[in-house]
This record gives structure tokens, C-alpha cells and sequence, in this order.
């Protein structure tokens, strides 16, 4: 079923081959620009176009229109490597392990899911220890707070895993400093010390997280964490490493294990299910065998083989009451995942207060 | 001596940090891969920076004191020295007080790098 | 080289008749042509649509499907929003909501949401926070603060024979290295509503005709649209090179006067006034060196309209009798 609905999208059509830009009629185009402006991934049919030399194919304003995209997600990319640089400025002369995560990562490893896109922040990691004195060294560079707020400034600290997103002022990138790839109060704690100690140094003087470790790092973001609007873009940056990495047979041998050690699996099993549903990734048979333990009763898989296209873009499938259910169902189960649910009566009893007496 | 330095990033003024803790001993270079732009009028010289993405103006001051930099590494006691021997006398203390600043709003700028 | 529209020889333009234009803004929406942006505008509220039509009839249309740089929605969300108590809701396609307007401020929403589409997505020409007006090969770009007047002064230019580009987005193509007209509706606000009512009426039989009602009470004061001259529309697509700079400043007080200024000055402030320069980075910083290094530039200060457009006309003819600026671009 989820596989009918987004096999119709003109957006996954598209992303999945890349060349049927060069025979879409003028509607077709507007359905695709409108649908790749709200999943954030215009950039990446530009950055296709180009890679596949065939711009001067396409209709002249669309051409236009790909100049802009293009310069958005160059900037983009520009902005995080030079928040990189300035990281590596302000903490000179130490040889401590800074890790880059998500979208720094990705560019800093050049990987081709980087190919047009966007990121707002440049997310870091260090171990807890460490965290204090990445702080002290970001406030003596000049980086601030973006938080005034004391409730959500002490929600970061006690509760979530990381620093309040701070800012420099010269720059318009925040900078989220982590020390765990979950939350702490989460009921699934992978163990950092042994993504930090496999984790590779790279020409930047960063390190950045395995392969493995990497994917399952995004799938956990995806499948665990709360961010819903962006997961199409997540889902195919999953599909892209996994056909990038996966050319290394080494790397299929590892996955499964390592979500074992990792206690990692569902999201795992998620991720590998509807990648391969939706983007149609090439998954080995023997690794699709080795999760499917891994994943939920028949009943669960069902909601979510129903709710994951209806969330992974506000145009899919669901619309109305049933696209409400599904980003806010979705939304609430993340969370629970997260955080133990006294925790999380309490956070979104506070939100919601605040709501309210701020429209009071 | 009059003197400015002008950083624009989103229309936003810089203020200078404090240059108190100004590592004296610290050798900078402008990096190799900088590729500065540059544009040059009558009154000033504005530079652009494709790594940062941000533009500077400098005025003849601030822009001969990179171009020692851009000549090859330095730390500022050196630039100091170097300065000296240029004009043939010791910078009066306003003058350093200049340089130093000016030192550090490179290296805040990033248009200059610890080595 | 014409440099026209994006669009296919076989993209049709439609001409109009208003009721025929009224009943599709009504529903699936009027593709409308404002230099090199094409937007699918549809408007729910009548009120909205005949503000519309006084002020976009004479603006090209596209009948047939086209690639569009955007699509602007404007409706009441539900009956009581639409009928009982109407209010606007904006959907610019962006991800974006606004909060929404009373129906009764017309216009208002449709400019700030094609405001809001421009200013936020347009990455492929340079922008500049500027009036922009052309005449015999002059181009001349007017950056500018809001308040300075810029954008009453490149209206009334354009009521004396300038070719109108924009009276806010000055729009470059780094490219050519040319200026891209993008002739809107102009917004005018207090005092300057009753000053372009005057300097249009000095020329126009039919004055009220170019504008839309007075809105009162919007977070700016007073607001009204202007259209511009029909000749600046029938020209959105002829580009002109840029080689004069002049930062207006308006002050009642003030003896009119030309004033120089350095070119680092006018670099300066060509930066401070674009909205994407940062964005846009590398070709940015080389089209607005470009733009200085070609162009005359000054500030002119001025107690009114007519002071504004005597000193321009002054700074420009001196220049072209230099041979500096004027037809060399043409």
C-alpha cells in the first residue's frame, strides 16, 4: 500500500530517475517544483540535472529556477564548512576528539548525499566529559546562547543530548553540541564509547563516525528522534549511503551487528524496510533476512507501513484528518521513545502552557 | 591616525574582540587556499572571502598589514618588528595598540589563520 | 539578442476581458507575467479580485500550463471566514503561514505575499532593496532605507519618461551583467500616497484609475498601490545595463544638492541593500564591483519630489556629457 501511494509521486518518480526531468510537461513541473520546495530537496534536482549534464534539456525556466536552488544549497554548504573552520579556531591547540555528525559529516566526507542540499545547523559531538570545555571555548570565541528562555535552557541540559544550540553572532549557523546521539532519558542508550572510539580522523582534523556507524547514526534520527517534516530527505540520504557504502561488501558483513551491539535494530529495520519500499534501494537478501527478526508484530508494521508515506511529505497519500493522525501520531511515538512518559507528560504539559499564555 | 575597518556580514558591524589575550607568539598565515578576491578603489580595499562567503573592507592601513601576511607566516611580534624596520622607527603605542586590533580583526574575520 | 520572456514561442498570451479574467482568479487561478517571474494568482474574495484587475489588466497572461515560479493563494479558510467575518489567508506554496489580514486590506496581502515569495526565494539575479528605473541606455539603481522616499522617486520618474524596473527589487542578471525589470504594482505609503495622486494627475486625465484604495491601519500607516505606467509594462523585458548609482536621501528641511561619494561608499551600500548577496556570494561581490566600477555615483538630497527627480536629471545629463553614462550601453 505505502508502496502504490509513492510509487505515484512525481517527487520519488523523479529522485529514483532523475531523467524523466527532460520529457515532464509544464504541470508536471509544478507539481515537482511545489513538492520538491516542501520536502527541501529542489537543490538536489538541480545538483541531478547537473551531475547528469542535462540542463540545456530542460525548459529555460526551469534552468532559471535551478540557478537559484543551485546557489541556495552552495551557500549552504559554504556556511557549514566555514562554522567547521571557525570550530577548529576556537579550540586550537587541544587534540580532543571533535566528532561531526549529520550534514558537516556528510560534506566533510564528501559523501554524494550531499549533492544540493540544505543544512541549517552544524551539529558536533564530544564525549560528556568534554562538554563544559567545548562550551567555555565557543563562549571565549564569541558564540552565545540562543536560549533566554531558563525552562528551555535547563530541558537541554538535564534532559535532552545537548548543549542549548548556540550561535555566533557574525554568522547565521547554530551549533548544536552533543554528547550522546540520544537523548539520555531515552529508553534505547547506545553505547558512545564505542561509536567515539571507532570513529576516523579525516583531512579536516575532524573525525567522523564509521560508515556503519554513520547510517545508523541518520536512521536513528529518522525512526527514533522527532524530526518528521524532513524525512523524505532523510530517507533518501539513507538511500544514497547505503548505495555509496555498500559497494564495500565489508559494509553489508557489519550493519546488522553492529545495530545488534548498538541496540539499534528497529530503527534499522524501518529504515532498510521503507528505503527499499520507497526509494527502491538495493538491500542484500541476506541482510533484509538478518533484520527481519528485528521488526515489530504484524499489527505495528501495518500502522506504520500506513503512516510513514503519509509523513514522510505533507503532499502524500494522507491528507486532512488522516495526514494529522499520521505526523502527530508519529510525532508523539518518537517521543516516547525518547523520554520516560513521566518526563514527557511533563515537557508537553509545560510546552503546552506556554503555548497559551503566550496567545493570552 | 585615522583608521577603520569595516566588517559587513548580513549589514551587521563587528565588534572587534578584545585583544588583551592576543597570543603574541601565535604564527599566523593568510591559508594557501584563501583565494581572496579583491577589489581595490581610491579610498579602500574590499575583499572577498569565497571560504567565509563574507566581505571586508580595509583601508590602505589594514590592507598593507595583510599584505605582510600574505608575504609568508608571522607571529604579531614579528609583524611588530617588521613594521618597525618598514617606517625605520618603533611604533608609538597608539599605533601598536592599531595593529594589534587590527590583527585580531583579521584573525576573528578568519582572513588569517593560526599555522 | 531579445531578451523576453522564459517561456515557448507556443505559450500563449490570453488577453483578458476583466469578467473573463475575474472568473479565473476566482477559481483555479490567472497565470500572471511580472518580468521574469510567472505566479498563478488566486483570489477567493471579490473585493481583492476587482483591486486586482484595476491594477494587473494590462499585464501579459498565460492561457496554456506554464512553468511558474510560483503560486499565491488568497482565501478564507472556512464559510465564516469567507462570508461572515472575511479574512485573507496568504498561501505563498512556501511551507510558510502568515498571519492572516481582514479581507478589507484588499491588496495588501497579495503584494506582501509576492513580496514575501521574491525576497525569500530568488537566488538566480542579484537583488537590491533599491528603485531601479531605465531610460536611453541610463541604468540607474537607487539603494536605499526604507523611508528615504526611493521608491516615491522612482515612481515619479517613471511618470516623467523612465522606464520603470521596480520601485523595491532591483534585480540583476550576473550573466549579462544587466538589470531585469520587474515592474510591480507600487507601494506607496503616508504623505507620498497624496504626493504620486498629484504628479500622476499632472499627466493623466484619469489619475484615480492608476491606484488602489487607501488602506489605514496596517503596520506601515497608509498604504496604496500605483500601477505604473503602461509603457513600463509593455517594456518588462527590456534590460539595460547599470551604470549610475544615486543614494536618495529625502529631508523636508534640506537644500536640494548633489553630494559626492567614494565608490567604496556606494560598494557599500549596493551590499548593505541586497537581500541574497550573502547567498549568492562570489558572483555577487564581482557583478556589484562590476556595477561601481561602471557607474557614476552620488547622493542627492531632497525636500520633494520634484527637487528628487531635477537632481537626478541633472547628475545624469552631466554625466552623459561627459560621456560616462548615456548611450554607450544602449
Amino acid at each position: 500500500m505505502a508502496k502504490a501511494i509513492t510509487d505515484k509521486n512525481i517527487l520519488i518518480r523523479v529522485l529514483k530517475n532523475p531523467e524523466l526531468m527532460t520529457s515532464l510537461d509544464a504541470s508536471e513541473w509544478n507539481d515537482l517544483l511545489r513538492e520538491a520546495r516542501i520536502s527541501n530537496l529542489a537543490g538536489r534536482l538541480a545538483a541531478d540535472a547537473e551531475s547528469l549534464k542535462m540542463n540545456d534539456l530542460l525548459p529555460a525556466k526551469v534552468q532559471n529556477l535551478f540557478k537559484s536552488f543551485t546557489y541556495n544549497s552552495l551557500s549552504s554548504a559554504r556556511m557549514i564548512r566555514w562554522e567547521m573552520n571557525r570550530v577548529m579556531r576556537a579550540l586550537k591547540g587541544s587534540d580532543e576528539k571533535v566528532i561531526l555528525l549529520k550534514g558537516a559529516a556528510y560534506l566533510d566526507k564528501e559523501l554524494s548525499c550531499t549533492r544540493g542540499r540544505i543544512s541549517v545547523d552544524l551539529d558536533i559531538l564530544v564525549p560528556k566529559k568534554r562538554i563544559d570545555w567545548v562550551e567555555e571555548k565557543f563562549i571565549a570565541a564569541g558564540w552565545q546562547h540562543q536560549l533566554d528562555n531558563d525552562y528551555d535552557q535547563k530541558f537541554y541540559r538535564e534532559y535532552a543530548h545537548e548543549l542549548p544550540p548556540m550561535v555566533h553572532p557574525d554568522r547565521r549557523i547554530s551549533i548544536d553540541v552533543h554528547h550522546s546521539i540520544l537523548p539520555v532519558t531515552s529508553r534505547v542508550s547506545p553505547d558512545m564509547s564505542k561509536l567515539i572510539g571507532d570513529a576516523v580522523k579525516s583531512k579536516s582534523g575532524f573525525y567522523t563516525f564509521s560508515d556503519v556507524d554513520i547510517i545508523l547514526h541518520s536512521v536513528v534520527h529518522q525512526f527514533q528522534d522527532g524530526e518528521v517534516r524532513s524525512s523524505l530527505r532523510n530517507l533518501l540520504e539513507q538511500h544514497d549511503m547505503l548505495n555509496e557504502f555498500g559497494k564495500n561488501a565489508d559494509f553489508w558483513e557489519k550493519l546488522v551487528p553492529r545495530a545488534v551491539e548498538l541496540g539499534l535494530t528497529r530503527a534499522l529495520y524501518y529504515a532498510l524496510r521503507y528505503t527499499h519500499m520507497i526509494m527502491g534501494t538495493e538491500i542484500p537478501d541476506h541482510v533484509l533476512a538478518d533484520i527481519r527478526p528485528f521488526g515489530p508484530n504484524l499489527i505495528v508494521r501495518g500502522i506504520m507501513d500506513w503512516m510513514v508515506p503519509g509523513v514522510i511529505s505533507p503532499s502524500f497519500g494522507a491528507t486532512g484528518f488522516a495526514r494529522w493522525v499520521a505526523a502527530n501520531g508519529l510525532y508523539i511515538r518518537s517521543h516516547w521513545l525518547r523520554m520516560p512518559p513521566l518526563l514527557l507528560t511533563r515537557h508537553l504539559t509545560i510546552k503546552f502552557f506556554r503555548r497559551f499564555s503566550m496567545s493570552g | 591616525m585615522s583608521f577603520f575597518l569595516w566588517d559587513f556580514i548580513k549589514g551587521d558591524l563587528t565588534i572587534l574582540p578584545s585583544t588583551q589575550s592576543f597570543d603574541r607568539k601565535l604564527v599566523f598565515h593568510v591559508p594557501d587556499n584563501a583565494g581572496l578576491i579583491w577589489s581595490e578603489w581610491e579610498d579602500a580595499s574590499i575583499v572577498y572571502d569565497p571560504r567565509s562567503g563574507h566581505t571586508q573592507v580595509l583601508n590602505e592601513f589594514a590592507r598593507e598589514l595583510l599584505a605582510l601576511y600574505e608575504d609568508g607566516p608571522k607571529s604579531l611580534d614579528q609583524l611588530l618588528a617588521e613594521f618597525s624596520k618598514i617606517i625605520d622607527a618603533e611604533p608609538d603605542a597608539t599605533t601598536t595598540q592599531n595593529i594589534i586590533e587590527t590583527v585580531a580583526g583579521f584573525d576573528n574575520m578568519g582572513l588569517i589563520e593560526p599555522i | 539578442m531579445p531578451p523576453t520572456s522564459l517561456f515557448h514561442k507556443t505559450d500563449t498570451l490570453i488577453n483578458f476581458t476583466d469578467q473573463q479574467l475575474d472568473a479565473r482568479l476566482a477559481s483555479r487561478g490567472a497565470q500572471l507575467e511580472i518580468g521574469p517571474f510567472t505566479v498563478n494568482v488566486a483570489l477567493k474574495f471579490k473585493n481583492i479580485r476587482d483591486e486586482f484587475i484595476r491594477i494587473y489588466r494590462d499585464y501579459p497572461f498565460y492561457d496554456n500550463p506554464v512553468v511558474l515560479d510560483n503560486t499565491i493563494r488568497i482565501f478564507g479558510r472556512n464559510f465564516y471566514r469567507q462570508y461572515i467575518k472575511p479574512q485573507a489567508f496568504v498561501d505563498v506554496g512556501m511551507n510558510s503561514d502568515f498571519i492572516p489580514l481582514p479581507a478589507s486590506m484588499g491588496m495588501v496581502s497579495l503584494e506582501m505575499g509576492l513580496n514575501w515569495q521574491v525576497a525569500s526565494a530568488c537566488k538566480q539575479y542579484l537583488m537590491f532593496h533599491a528603485g531601479v528605473v531605465a531610460r536611453d541606455g541610463v541604468g540607474l539603481i537607487m539603494p536605499a532605507m526604507s523611508g528615504s522616499g526611493k521608491s516615491t522617486l522612482a515612481a515619479g520618474l517613471s511618470y516623467r519618461g523612465w522606464q520603470l524596473h521596480s520601485d523595491e527589487f532591483g534585480l540583476l542578471d550576473m550573466e549579462s551583467g544587466e538589470l531585469v525589470p520587474y515592474p510591480r504594482a507600487v507601494s506607496l505609503k503616508n504623505q507620498s500616497i497624496a504626493v504620486m495622486k498629484d504628479w500622476v494627475g499632472q499627466v493623466s486625465d484619469n489619475a484615480h484609475d492608476h491606484f488602489t484604495n487607501e488602506y489605514h491601519g496596517t503596520p506601515k500607516g497608509t498604504i496604496c498601490y500605483l500601477r505604473p505606467p503602461k509603457a513600463s509594462i509593455e517594456q518588462m523585458h527590456k534590460r539595460t545595463k547599470p551604470n549610475v548609482v544615486i543614494l536618495p536621501i529625502y529631508d523636508a528641511s534640506a537644500k536640494p544638492a548633489i553630494r559626492p561619494i567614494t565608490k567604496t561608499m556606494a560598494f557599500f551600500r549596493m551590499v548593505m541593500s541586497s537581500a541574497n548577496y550573502g547567498d549568492i556570494g562570489e558572483d555577487a561581490f564581482r557583478a556589484i564591483s562590476d556595477i561601481i566600477n561602471a557607474s557614476d555615483v552620488c547622493e542627492i538630497i531632497y525636500p520633494s519630489l520634484e527637487d528628487a527627480v531635477s537632481l537626478v536629471e541633472e547628475f545624469v545629463a552631466n554625466k552623459a556629457g561627459d560621456g560616462k553614462a548615456g548611450g554607450d550601453h544602449g
